[in-house]
């Protein structure tokens, strides 16, 4: 894939919630809708954010057009039912180590053009997850590097123009006051594979979509620019 | 004395005339009446003339003197060869040739409508024979040939390419084509296009599209212009989203434009003056044909039903009743492909080891189906000498064709020459006649 794509109206900038406007016309009512799935493996807690789908979920109804199924899927990375969703969500905070039939499925989804999301739910960078969760990466896929802040998926539909928002728990919680400047990335044909990260959006984004009218700036807006990026690049 | 001298020396003359005139007419006759005819030359019989130069050919011309020459060719002789026996048949020879063991070739070359351009290159020969693909650069393929020919698809941009068998070969030019290295998708955001994009950017395709994402925003592939045929080479409408430039792309067909259309798209009126069947209803994809030799059996797939006249089926599904998945029809100056298969990315993904490729093949052959392109002239192949393109052509263009079995007695076939001393006998006889009167003083 080359780099041409571009959003040419990106909407909204991390401050401003109202989209720039262009002459695009409707989306179409025949395209398949985008399933938000998050990925089941044997060792660690898959589980460990159980309303971040749903929070999800919601933020693109919420902002974009796209189709979207109301209720997300749980898929085991030992079968090849994971597959079936080009975009892959994982997080947890123990230790990771794919099993071999895992492995085999990580490097064929990856091989294929899917896009694994892999969020460090220890927002640290010398956790038991990160650790593990890196290794295996590099053993399975390549060596993950720094992601450019400029890099599209950061204008794919907001604009965030300093790079990978930052979360609460990145600044003060847990008290390690550490932040993480650039995300991580495998690149495959000028394109993501796999992006990790270690900013805990699994805690910031895991709470109930109603709540969102209690804050500033809702934090799940980085989400739909990774959606987006998946389903146009 | 002297007036008898004369008349004989005028009758020697007329004599000699008379006899020159008779062997130039009756030839046969002549040879009857006591001219000397020996065998022909016969050349390319043994291993040491398999390859029939022209220093030989020239020896067997001064060898044999009843202007016959009889060749038994193990491979085509070359350009200068040719020209000489071509000669030698104009000059009066008796040339026969027999190719039994000459392998015939027949050669011809199509564009490859690709970004990158290329040459098919399809060669009917007889099934066994070795051939080997050339250009100017040298070789590039060999291969055994089965099924009366076989083809190359060479990449890239080419001149001339060479095919050769150890008998025979022939030089085909490559026709190229001013390929626009764009295409126009219209669709909806979502996985079909997201991998239809890749598959055909790997080709080397350039995409422009424009997606929604949400009401008045877009993201965009490219830069989507107007669809015109000096822009795009074909227009992928994927599902209603493109009814609403139904008008602007049936007047790109008909001027010459690519149309693929799929079920989303060909449903409904926008597109039924373009469309190559009607659509059906919706069937399921067969339940692990993903994973088997025919993975397109596991997509849902909208059989084409109806066909429009002169409309022709280019693939079939194995399902119940074996519906039209693919057909084509020809609209104005231009091609529409409707495809019944749909979420083909699900092919790509969770088909068998080599779906990645198959997929990526699978869209580069419809787009190659459609794709508009302007042809160049056919350029002038250089060849360093006249006939090289098809040697065994330029052979039986040169000497006729082949001889099934030699003839027993070759004989000229022209008026042959009278012998000179003929003619000398003539002038001597006339110049005593002259001699003689002028002595005597008559006039």
């Amino acid at each position: 894939m080359t780099a041409r794509k571009h959003a040419t109206v990106t909407a909204m900038s991390s401050h401003t919630d109202t989209p720039r406007v262009s002459d695009t016309a409707l989306v179409s009512p025949n395209a398949s809708p985008f399933v938000f799935a998050t990925a089941q493996y044997e060792s660690g807690d898959w589980d460990s954010a159980p309303s971040l789908a749903g929070n999800i979920i919601d933020t693109i109804a919420r902002y974009t057009s796209l189709p979207v199924e109301p209720q997300g899927a749980m898929v085991s990375l030992s079968s090849n039912d994971a597959l079936r969703y080009p975009l892959l969500f994982l997080t947890g905070h123990l230790p990771v180590r794919f099993t071999a039939q895992e492995g085999q499925v990580i490097k064929r989804y990856v091989e294929r053009g899917g896009l694994l999301f892999i969020d460090d739910h220890n927002h640290d960078i010398d956790g038991a997850f990160h650790k593990t969760a890196t290794e295996e990466i590099a053993r399975l896929v390549g060596t993950l590097q720094p992601l450019s802040n400029t890099h599209a998926l950061y204008s794919s539909f907001f604009t965030f123009s300093d790079g990978p928002p930052t979360t609460s728990h990145e600044l003060n919680g847990w008290g390690d006051n550490l932040v993480h400047e650039q995300l991580l990335a495998v690149m495959r044909n000028d394109r993501i594979s796999v992006l990790y990260s270690n900013k805990d959006y699994s805690s910031e984004w895991n709470f109930h979509p109603d709540n969102k009218r209690f804050m500033g700036v809702d934090p799940t807006r980085f989400a739909v620019n990774l959606v987006v990026y998946a389903l146009t690049h | 004395m002297r007036s008898r001298i004369e008349w004989l020396a005028r009758a020697v003359a007329l004599f000699a005339l008379g006899a020159a005139f008779w062997i130039w007419q009756f030839p046969e006759s002549a040879q009857r009446v006591g001219e000397a005819v020996s065998g022909s030359a016969e050349l390319g019989s043994s291993d040491a003339d398999s390859r029939l130069g022209i220093s030989a050919v020239a020896n067997a011309l001064r060898a044999s003197n009843n202007q016959s020459l009889q060749l038994q060719l193990a491979e085509v002789p070359e350009s200068p060869t040719r020209a000489l026996l071509h000669a030698a048949r104009d000059a009066g020879w008796r040339v026969e040739y027999k190719t039994s063991a000459v392998s015939a070739l027949a050669v011809s070359s199509t564009p490859r409508i690709q970004p990158d351009g290329g040459t098919i290159i399809h060669v009917a020969a007889p099934n066994g024979v070795e051939l080997t693909l050339s250009d100017s650069l040298g070789w590039i393929d060999s291969v055994r040939v089965s099924n009366e020919g076989t083809f190359w698809e060479v990449a890239g941009d080419g001149r001339a390419f060479h095919v050769a068998s150890p008998t025979a070969s022939a030089t085909v030019a490559a026709i190229e084509l001013d390929t626009l290295k764009r295409f126009r998708l219209i669709g909806a955001t979502g996985w079909e296009s997201r991998f239809l994009m890749e598959a055909l950017e790997t080709a080397g395709w350039q995409v422009d599209a424009s997606f929604s994402i949400a009401p008045r925003v877009s993201v965009t592939a490219g830069a989507p212009a107007a669809i015109d045929t000096s822009r795009y080479a074909a227009v992928i409408a994927l599902d209603s989203s493109a009814w609403s430039q139904a008008a602007a792309i049936s007047t790109f067909v008909r001027r010459g434009g690519g149309l693929l259309l799929f079920p989303g798209s060909a449903r409904g009126t926008a597109f039924a003056s373009l469309r190559a069947g009607g659509t059906g209803q919706e069937l399921a994809g067969i339940p692990g044909a993903l994973q088997s030799t025919v993975p397109t059996e596991g997509l849902p797939l909208t059989p084409i039903t109806g066909l429009v006249e002169h409309a022709v089926v280019l693939e079939r599904s194995e399902r119940e009743g074996e519906p039209v998945a693919v057909a084509a029809r020809r609209v104005g100056a231009g091609r529409v492909v409707q495809v019944g298969f749909e979420q083909t990315w699900q092919w790509r993904m969770l088909g068998p080891d080599d779906a990645l490729l198959a997929h990526r093949e699978w869209w580069r052959t419809m787009i190659q189906r459609v794709a508009y392109a302007s042809p160049s002239p056919v350029p002038d192949v250089w060849m360093p000498l006249p006939g090289d393109a098809a040697p065994l052509a330029d052979l039986v263009a040169r000497l006729g064709s082949p001889a099934a079995e030699f003839s027993e007695d070759p004989g000229p076939l022209s008026p042959a020459t009278p012998p000179r001393w003929l003619f000398v006998v003539a002038v001597v006889g006339l110049l005593v006649e002259w001699w003689s009167r002028r002595l005597r003083g008559a006039v």
